[in-house]
């Protein structure tokens, strides 16, 4: 039973950096159609930009992560003109193939600027004092994570119902032609829509570096892709479906690892992937997602 | 068949054959070093993926994330049927060996295309390569591939004949499959999905077809390797070579086959004449790719093939803008950019106006020499 | 009996109702209008019918069969082939080769025939390039055969989308706003094609339009339609007099 709780924290503390990367991925797709393959990297770039904040120029962790949140918003608006804008009327295959090309170019110029050495990042989850709940070890950092990642996604909420920008976000998601039309300056929403997508991918950096303390420039391709699949999980272009499936999957996640006998411990690295495949041929639209007819 | 496509096959199977000599006649010379031909029967292999992948992404138009899978599962099928034949150097036995990885490939390109293939776009792009992951994995985990510890001791029996021969059949069927009814419906999948199944294609059906015929030849381009590199190890075929052979197809031209062997041999000789650029390759690719996709989406050659008619225009250096060009089983059209198309922003413009009021922004009636001329 | 019969055919997405109840006739022979605002469900029938949208209740009958299917292109195979509202051609092909694609369903070699180059690929690929020449010397296009469909004047590319409908040889074809975008003088070239191809292949033709003067110029009979349910039916005369569908559609004669 102990087991069974701390393996729960765990996949909920996994799922809530998951989801949070995952609203960046489903807040795009909402809006453009497209899978911004480069969105793990942002992650990446983020971890490496807190991890020299607090190394070379001693900021704190709290402040260095916002600032490295507006570098990532930055980056994030920055690659979403240079790269993205031109292609919205391109094919599908075009996006896809730039923003594959744009996750590259962030992957290797990483490891060319700072070698591809591992960096141990220095505030780490043990630093945390650990609780006990009966018998059950909680770990302050765990209970930390996900208070965070339901924190920005309430906030995330209450931006997209309340607020003007946030309620423009949603109506350029639904039809962008008919946003133009009615005086919405899609391009800025767009590229609000980056830079609050990057800036939740740098709290998620925040977030997984103290319990990973392993700092590479491919570190963002896997929990990426992962990312991604709980947002096709919850429901891709749906806000509340990324946090669900975020938090799902590293549920599923953690639970198949915790609990797949040894000999067949490679196949848990699959299980997202099956996962993946699973949801595709059962419920494309995801969870929450209702599916949606092309009008012909 | 009609005499004058008689005479036009028997021309382009001489030249394959004149090609083939010339590199064999240098080769068994002694002139040229073991590594180099090493590195051209590479190439043959790696052209021969690009070229199966560009049934998939050029011509179907399905990005495909997951090659380096079937080139695995080829891979592996091929190298585990030599082992236990025990033999090395007979040919029957690899080209036996190599036609199970094909057929192995192809099949798995089914079993798994069945399902999922009704999807579109990008789902259909992040599932292969959950497929290809999900290769990687499975080959990490069973006792028979090696259980996470490379596959060893293949016979090192491709070699440059058997690459070349095997890239020239490859190129051969893809090509012919294309130029046939069955190449057409592929191609209207890729232009317009919903239009060709209102035409009566069954897109399931004729995706599962370009997906299986893909599948099958980098099944064999991976049971090539196997033989080629003597050992096998699952993370070589991820997810990082998937993006290695798109890049090929992508440079070359998407739907041009030529365009991929071409890409094919220079992406792959490239890194072994230039060793102290091999950091920044990738990241030279990366930049290239961007501005491809922005300025000159259809690759290097765009839909273009080495043809006997382009060769004879070159030489009477006429311009690409000349006679429209017939024939049986699908012409050559005249030239156009534009695959994917990027619209330009005068028929952007247009079309939204149509779309909107149903009117057009009162088309000219420009003669049709003009129409043609302005299309760069 | 008509060639094809629709059935109170009802569709709704989600709480909307798209299509209520329809039901009306196209006879043998003939050209049906089908009229209405946008919005009005249209184009929805037409996707009924093809199987784009399978329909909540309702049937459709061509003749004498009722149609069940649910894929597009199982349609063509039962006889129906249509257009689109905004124009959907496979813009990098040549337009020989678009209409060939029509003519797919009628072929009979296999793929492994076709890579093998037998003789029934010769035969039936020739016989399928005269076919599709002949059909664009039916509408004065055979000069541009080769060239891109994508490059095509739009009034072109217009008739292309038609010819490519034809050669799926449909018992009856659906044509969505044929004349969009059309000045007068084509739209009239365009009302003697369609009267033209209504004498030479037999078949018939259910049309979409908004050009009132094509409509009532070469429909026998039209259908109205009105937030997705059939107001009015009848050939134009009783149309144009109708006053639910001068109201709705018409408004009063300028």
């Amino acid at each position: 039973m102990t087991y069974f709780t701390m393996q729960l924290l765990n996949g909920l503390q996994i799922g809530s950096i998951y989801a949070l990367i995952a609203l960046g991925y489903t807040m795009v797709y909402g809006i453009i159609k497209l899978i911004n393959f480069a969105h793990g990297e942002i992650m990446m770039t983020a971890a490496y930009s807190i991890y020299f904040f607090i190394t070379l120029l001693h900021i704190p962790f709290i402040p260095a992560t916002l600032l490295a949140m507006l570098l990532s918003m930055a980056l994030g608006m920055l690659i979403e003109k240079l790269a993205y804008r031109r292609l919205r009327s391109a094919s599908r295959l075009s996006a896809l193939i730039t923003a594959i090309a744009v996750s590259l170019f962030l992957q290797t110029g990483y490891a060319i600027l700072f070698t591809p050495d591992p960096r141990a990042f220095p505030v780490t989850a043990s630093s945390f004092p650990v609780f006990y709940l009966g018998e059950v070890p909680l770990s302050s950092w765990t209970l930390i994570t996900i208070a965070v990642a339901l924190a920005v996604m309430i906030l995330l909420q209450l931006f997209v119902t309340r607020h003007k920008a946030g309620k423009a976000m949603l109506v350029v998601s639904e039809d962008v032609k008919g946003a133009y039309l009615m005086g919405i300056k899609v391009n800025n929403i767009v590229s609000m829509t980056f830079a609050i997508g990057s800036a939740l991918a740098a709290i998620a950096a925040a977030l997984f570096i103290v319990s990973y303390p392993q700092i590479t420039p491919y570190m963002g391709a896997m929990p990426g892709i992962k990312a991604f699949i709980a947002a096709v999980l919850g429901g891709i272009g749906l806000i509340p479906g990324a946090m669900l499936g975020g938090f799902l999957l590293g549920l599923i996640e953690t639970m198949t690892r915790a609990y797949i006998p040894a000999s067949l411990s490679q196949l848990s690295e699959g299980v997202v992937f099956i996962v993946l495949i699973l949801v595709l041929l059962l419920k494309p639209a995801g969870l929450l997602g209702k599916s949606e007819r092309e009008k012909v | 068949m009609p005499k004058s496509k008689f005479v036009s096959y028997s021309i382009n199977l001489a030249a394959a054959l004149a090609v083939y000599l010339l590199f064999h006649f240098l080769f068994s010379s002694g002139i040229v070093s073991r590594t180099l031909i090493d590195l051209f029967t590479l190439c043959c292999i790696f052209a021969t993926a690009a070229v199966s992948l560009n049934l998939s992404t050029g011509l179907l138009g399905e990005l495909n994330l997951g090659h380096a899978g079937f080139m695995s599962v080829g891979a592996y099928t091929a190298a585990l049927i030599t082992l236990a034949a025990g033999r090395s150097g007979n040919v029957g036995i690899l080209l036996l060996s190599l036609l199970a990885g094909g057929l192995t490939a192809a099949l798995s390109a089914l079993v798994i295309g069945i399902p999922v293939l009704r999807l579109r776009g990008d789902y259909l792009a992040i599932t292969t390569l959950a497929f290809g992951e999900i290769v990687k994995v499975l080959m990490r985990s069973m006792k028979i591939t090696g259980g996470g510890q490379p596959l060893t001791g293949i016979a090192l029996d491709t070699t440059y004949t058997i690459g070349y021969w095997a890239l020239i059949i490859t190129l051969i069927v893809i090509y012919t499959l294309i130029r046939s009814r069955h190449g057409r419906a592929i191609i209207s999948i890729r232009e317009d999905d919903i239009a060709a199944e209102a035409c009566g294609v069954s897109v399931t059906k004729y995706k599962l077809i370009a997906f299986s015929f893909s599948a099958f030849f980098a099944g064999i381009a991976g049971g090539l390797y196997a033989h080629y590199a003597g050992v096998l190890e699952p993370s070589f075929f991820d997810y990082n070579q998937s993006v290695n052979f798109m890049v090929m197809v992508v440079f070359g031209g998407i739907g041009s086959l030529t365009g991929s062997v071409l890409s094919a041999f220079f992406l792959t000789l490239l890194p072994e004449f230039l060793r102290g650029i091999d950091t920044y390759r990738t990241l030279i690719y990366s930049v290239i790719l961007v501005f491809l996709m922005h300025y000159r989406p259809s690759g290097l050659l765009g839909q273009r093939e080495l043809s006997q008619r382009g060769i004879a225009r070159v030489f009477r250096r006429e311009r690409l803008e000349a006679q429209p060009i017939s024939g049986v089983g699908g012409g050559r059209a005249v030239e156009r950019e534009n695959v994917p198309a990027s619209g330009s922003a005068e028929r952007k413009a247009d079309s939204a106006l149509r779309d909107r009021t149903g009117t057009s922004s009162g088309t000219p009636e420009e003669p049709l020499e003009h129409r043609m001329k302005g299309r760069r | 009996m008509a060639l094809l019969e629709l059935k109170n055919l009802t569709l709704s997405f989600g709480g909307l109702m798209a299509v209520k109840d329809v039901s009306f006739t196209v006879e043998e022979n003939s050209i049906t209008g089908l009229i209405g605002q946008n919005g009005a469900g249209k184009t929805t029938i037409f996707n009924l019918l093809t199987h784009v949208y399978r329909p909540n209740s309702g049937s459709v009958i061509l003749e004498g069969e009722e149609l069940k299917g649910n894929r597009p292109h199982k349609a063509v195979a039962q006889g129906l082939s249509r257009t689109f509202q905004n124009i959907r051609l496979f813009r990098n092909m040549s337009v020989l080769d678009n209409i060939k694609v029509g003519y797919l369903q009628q072929g009979k070699y296999s793929v492994t025939e076709g890579i093998l180059r037998f003789p029934s690929y010769w035969r039936e690929e020739k016989a399928v390039d005269e076919k599709a020449r002949e059909l664009l010397r039916a509408f004065d296009m055979e000069p541009y055969a080769d060239y891109y469909a994508g490059n095509l004047p739009y009034g072109q590319q217009r008739q292309l989308e038609i010819c490519r409908a034809l050669a799926t040889n449909p018992r009856v074809l659906l044509l969505d706003e044929p004349a969009a975008g059309m000045n007068p003088s084509e739209t009239e070239g365009l009302m003697d094609r369609i009267n033209a191809l209504r004498e030479k292949f037999s078949m018939a033709i259910l049309l979409i339009e908004h050009d009132m003067k094509l409509v009532m110029g070469i429909c026998d009979k039209i259908v109205v339609l009105n937030y997705g349910c059939v107001i009015a039916e009848g050939c134009p005369e009783e149309i144009r007099n109708n006053e639910e569908v001068i109201t709705a559609y018409l408004g009063s004669e300028a």
